[in-house]
């Protein structure tokens, strides 16, 4: 086949560029058994930067994977417990006087590093709420007048407990709309939990070895970037966007009344940006359908906001996402 | 003194004429007697010059003790002779206790000029009478329940309503079906089958899009775009594959879960799939012999899963005839090629 030079160069480039991946991937796999979307949802947050909004029961190896990740990108980790009173300080540091200096010293917060898992975000008001999603926005800190970049890459992965809504302080819309992703994750298989007791149970619990730097990831991302995106998987994704928001347009009247909003422009970016990287993650220099169905469900599930009616229903945004792939046309 | 006293009888004398003359009244009843429990009618009857104002009294439930009324009619007005008017009203009542009652003068108030005066109907009986009981004879028992004839009176509304029972029942299952069709996004009215079967409907666009020689004229993408959307349309109306609205893969997969399990077809099929991806996706340009045998693994696709419906065999046949030349044409050209 003659390939146009471009894309050809391009696609060999990514496909050696990208080879780390099936590295990361092995090495996550000797710790995190099962949970791959969990593991292939992480790498994307990491290659898009864009953080990522967890959802999941308790003890489903969710500080075991972003540590794990961390120690393969041989990158800083914090893990931060959101409690009720938790205060911005303790998340982004403060000033400390030190009576041998006589001065004020910036004590960095926990938010100084590369991965940070925001256990169970919906517990602390949202002053500390705030406070992360700025962190993440603008990804630098003010502590005391001076301004203090945070560590690249810097990647966010907040947990959310599902079944447990008392005493919580649920994150607004605008505030979920910052994370790239939202992923809910499930118990694992039969198998995959008789492999986690045997490891568990064993002299030594397998760990995961460094085989990045920090700065691959960041020429990885530059490299996504790079990937190529056709005019027609746009107008696609544009039309997934904009179902959410008319679904009247698309042969979906009976989407309108449960839906409050559709989702946001930055949906749209996002669907454009994770599907290039997932395009990436699968050595391909270029996208095609099947990359933005496959990362659909994560960038859009908290970005629909469903009404009374739907909620009487019991329809989720999973139940909509899954109708409007159903209706529009693929290219 | 007696002059004036002489003179003032005769003035109210003369009044009294006058309000005679002005005003004539009368009440009767139907009937005189009624058996008890019965209802008769008590006519009134007023005329008046025109210059007379009389108000009619204000009726209660009861004319007497005895003398129930059960409905009052409205006050009806017809002009009558002398230049007069009659006012006549009819009052329905009933009574329930026998005996002979007295229906005493009912006055009805009236002006005569600018003069208050009343007029009054005479006292009426009414007699009111009960069964008469033979006591001679022994006691009867309670005579059982008339059986009533049935008649198409009585038929029509049964039959009418079973009929909107009927109706309302369809109405109600086609809501349910209609609701079931609509929530699964599916249109509720099935489209109909189209006339001509998909396979010719593909070939037909085939022949076509090979007619306008796009890729020989640089327009490889609207080329692979029309293949693969003509091969995707036909999967769509021949296995019932949403095939417009999947992936190349999501097909293939459909394809296997409608239980086609021709490899060789289903491996020329990803082949075009994939070659179409790279083309519409990847800016990819390919070989002529590779459009030429994405064109040929499409009629071959077309021609080995087509179903002929029997009633369209003979245009079938044709088609395939038509199918089995252009296919001969395109190897024939590839061999050339080559």
């Amino acid at each position: 086949m003659n390939e146009s030079v471009n894309i050809k160069e391009l696609n060999d480039r990514i496909r050696q560029e990208s080879a780390f991946v099936d590295l990361v991937g092995i090495e996550m796999n000797k710790v995190i058994v099962g949970q791959k979307h969990l593991v292939e949802c992480l790498l994307l947050g990491l290659l898009s930067d864009g953080h990522i909004l967890l959802e999941g029961l308790p003890g489903l190896a969710k500080t075991l994977a972003i540590n794990t990740l961390a120690t393969t990108v041989d990158a800083r980790f914090s893990r931060i417990q959101f409690t009720p009173d938790l205060l911005p300080a303790d998340l982004l540091g403060t000033m400390i006087y030190s009576q041998k200096e006589e001065q004020f010293l910036v004590k960095k917060g926990p938010i100084f590093a590369n991965f940070i898992l925001a256990d169970e975000i919906n517990r602390s008001p949202a002053k500390v709420q705030s406070a992360l999603l700025e962190a993440m926005q603008e990804k630098q800190v003010t502590i005391g007048g001076q301004t203090y970049p945070l560590d690249r890459p810097f990647l966010v992965l907040a947990t959310q407990n599902p079944i447990e809504q008392e005493g919580t302080y649920p994150l607004p819309e605008a505030q979920v709309d910052r994370f790239m992703l939202k992923v809910v994750i499930d118990y694992p298989s039969k198998a995959e939990e008789q492999q986690i007791i045997r490891e568990n149970l064993g002299q030594v619990f397998p760990s995961a070895s460094a085989i990045l730097k920090p700065a691959d990831i960041m020429k990885a991302r530059e490299t996504v970037k790079d990937v190529y995106m056709d005019e027609k998987i746009e107008r696609y994704i544009l039309d997934l966007v904009f179902a959410t928001r008319y679904p009247g347009e698309y042969k979906l009247d009976r989407l309108q009344p449960m839906i409050t909003y559709g989702a946001s422009p930055r949906a749209s970016i996002n669907l454009a940006k994770a599907a290039k990287t997932y395009a990436f993650i699968k050595r391909r220099g270029y996208v095609i359908p099947e990359d933005v169905r496959a990362i659909c469900y994560d960038v859009l599930r908290h970005r629909i906001g469903l009404s009374y009616e739907a909620e009487a229903e019991n329809m989720t945004s999973v139940d909509i996402i899954t109708s409007i792939l159903n209706v529009v046309e693929v290219p | 003194m007696i002059r004036y006293f002489i003179a003032l009888l005769f003035g109210v004398s003369t009044f009294a004429g006058a309000a005679a003359q002005s005003v004539r009244l009368s009440a009767r009843f139907d009937s005189a007697a009624i058996m008890i429990g019965d209802q008769i009618r008590l006519h009134i009857e007023l005329e008046r010059q025109k210059d007379v104002r009389v108000q009619f009294p204000a009726w209660a439930d009861t004319l007497t003790r005895n003398i129930e009324i059960v409905e009052t009619y409205p006050v009806d007005s017809t002009p009558a002779a002398n230049g007069m008017i009659r006012l006549k009203q009819d009052i329905l009542v009933t009574s329930f206790d026998s005996g002979r009652h007295v229906l005493p003068p009912i006055r009805f108030p009236l002006v005569i000029d600018g003069h208050a005066d009343t007029v009054a109907t005479r006292p009426i009986y009414l007699d009111v009478l009960t069964v008469p009981l033979d006591t001679t004879q022994n006691f009867a028992d309670i005579k059982p329940v008339y059986k009533v004839p049935v008649g198409w009176a009585d038929i029509w509304p049964w039959l009418l309503g079973f009929g909107l029972l009927l109706l309302a029942s369809a109405l109600i299952g086609f809501g349910i079906y209609a609701l079931i069709r609509w929530r699964n996004n599916k249109p509720i009215f099935r489209a109909s089958r189209p006339a001509e079967p998909p396979h010719i409907t593909a070939l037909r666009e085939l022949d076509r899009l090979r007619g306008e020689k796009l890729w020989q004229n640089n327009r490889t993408k609207d080329y692979y775009t029309r293949l693969s959307d003509v091969v995707r349309t036909y999967i769509e109306g021949r296995f019932d594959v949403m095939a417009m609205e999947m992936t190349s893969d999501e097909i293939l997969d459909g394809l296997r879960n409608a239980g086609f399990e021709d490899n060789n077809l289903v491996d020329r099929l990803r082949r075009l799939f994939s070659l179409a991806d790279l083309v519409k996706f990847a800016k990819a340009g390919p070989l002529p012999d590779e459009n030429e045998t994405s064109m040929l693994d499409s009629y071959l696709f077309v021609n080995n899963t087509k179903v002929e419906i029997a009633d369209d065999r003979e245009n079938a046949e044709e088609t395939a005839v038509d199918v089995k030349a252009s296919t001969d044409g395109i190897i024939t050209g590839i061999k050339n090629q080559e």
